[in-house]
């Protein structure tokens, strides 16, 4: 079933949006009709990187191996699953909650792959929580339009649910600052995020 | 159409529509026509059409002169060009989708091939493909 939540954040990721250039969009989340169809009105490069089929993103460590390698694979797995293409940079990134999936060390790995995607214009939009005691939410979203997002009910719950605050996450995401927040019925936090230099 | 049971690997070009119900690799170039990839299909090629739909399997990249549609069956690695691109409930995709929906309007003004022959295109098989 899917149904429609107001987002009072979302038109902010669009009114900069300049229809002389192509807006490029990295959404980290599944590629859903509504999404494209949304998109379809823009000149625009659209990549759809779904990490949640990729979960556990983990850093795996055993006694002989040692940190550095473990971080090394997992960048590699987030290289293939990612596919960035090498000549763009990403104007919007819709994480969705899979941050909320990945550990803090994993979160660090997958910066450093987006950093040289990024440039001082990018935004991004994200969900935290305002309780780390917050069950899984059993909901994923689109795109309807540049006000709503679509809510779809998850069909199997990804592993490794860990929920990042607010604070955290503009820790964990060092080449981007909080703009703006809105706390949302269910205690989730929707967070607009800003590019910034490290 | 490329039956089920039928494997191809080359270059396929040619001036008519194309239903792929078997596998392909390689490229599939029908730059003003049809390409439907069914259920069955397996492709791993780029294809180019006018109008792009996947019902089936394909990894490589679309480019849809006109429209590219990816079906509630169909699951898609790779990239798209397209000035329209539609996804269905259902369907699988990963990868790019440069879309430009002013695109349309100068494609459509672009000259198109000559028509060919009438007995060209009723009996005559006009798909070519080259080995690779």
């Amino acid at each position: 079933m899917t149904t429609t939540q107001a987002s009072r954040l979302l038109p902010a990721l669009f009114e900069h949006v300049d229809n002389e250039l192509p807006l490029k969009v990295l959404d980290l989340g599944p590629a859903l009709p509504e999404t494209v169809a949304f998109f379809s009105g823009f000149r625009c490069k659209l990549h759809f990187a779904d990490l949640y089929p990729e979960l556990p993103l983990r850093i795996e460590e055993d006694d002989s191996a040692e940190q550095s390698a473990g971080v090394e694979g997992l960048a590699r797995r987030l290289e293939e699953a990612l596919a960035l293409p090498g000549d763009v940079s990403f104007d919007t990134v819709f994480f969705w909650d899979v941050l909320n999936f990945m550990s803090r060390d994993s979160i660090g790995v997958l910066v450093n792959k987006l950093r040289p995607h990024l440039h001082p214009g990018s935004r991004a939009h994200s969900f935290a929580v305002h309780s780390s005691r917050m069950e899984t939410p059993q909901m994923y979203h689109g795109i309807v339009d540049d006000r709503n997002f679509s809510v779809r009910t998850r069909q199997s719950t990804p592993p490794d649910y860990q929920p990042h605050s607010q604070g955290e996450l503009e820790s964990l995401l060092q080449c981007f600052r909080v703009d703006r927040s809105v706390l949302l019925q269910d205690k989730r936090v929707e967070v607009l995020l800003k590019f910034r230099s490290t | 159409m490329i039956g089920e049971t039928i494997k191809i690997e080359g270059e396929i070009t040619g001036a008519e529509d194309l239903v792929i119900r078997g596998s392909v690799k390689g490229t599939v170039d029908l730059t003003s026509h049809e390409v439907t990839v069914d259920e069955t299909g397996k492709v791993e090629a780029d294809i180019k059409g006018k109008v792009v739909v996947i019902n089936g399997e394909v990894t490589g990249d679309i480019r849809g002169g006109e429209k590219v549609v990816i079906s509630k069956s169909g699951n898609v690695r790779g990239n798209i060009i397209a000035p329209r691109v539609t996804l269905e409930d259902g369907a699988v995709f990963k990868g790019s989708i440069d879309m430009d929906p002013g695109a349309s309007a100068s494609t459509s003004k672009k000259p198109t091939p000559a028509a060919q022959p009438e007995s060209a295109t009723s009996n005559t098989p006009n798909l070519e493909v080259k080995s690779g």
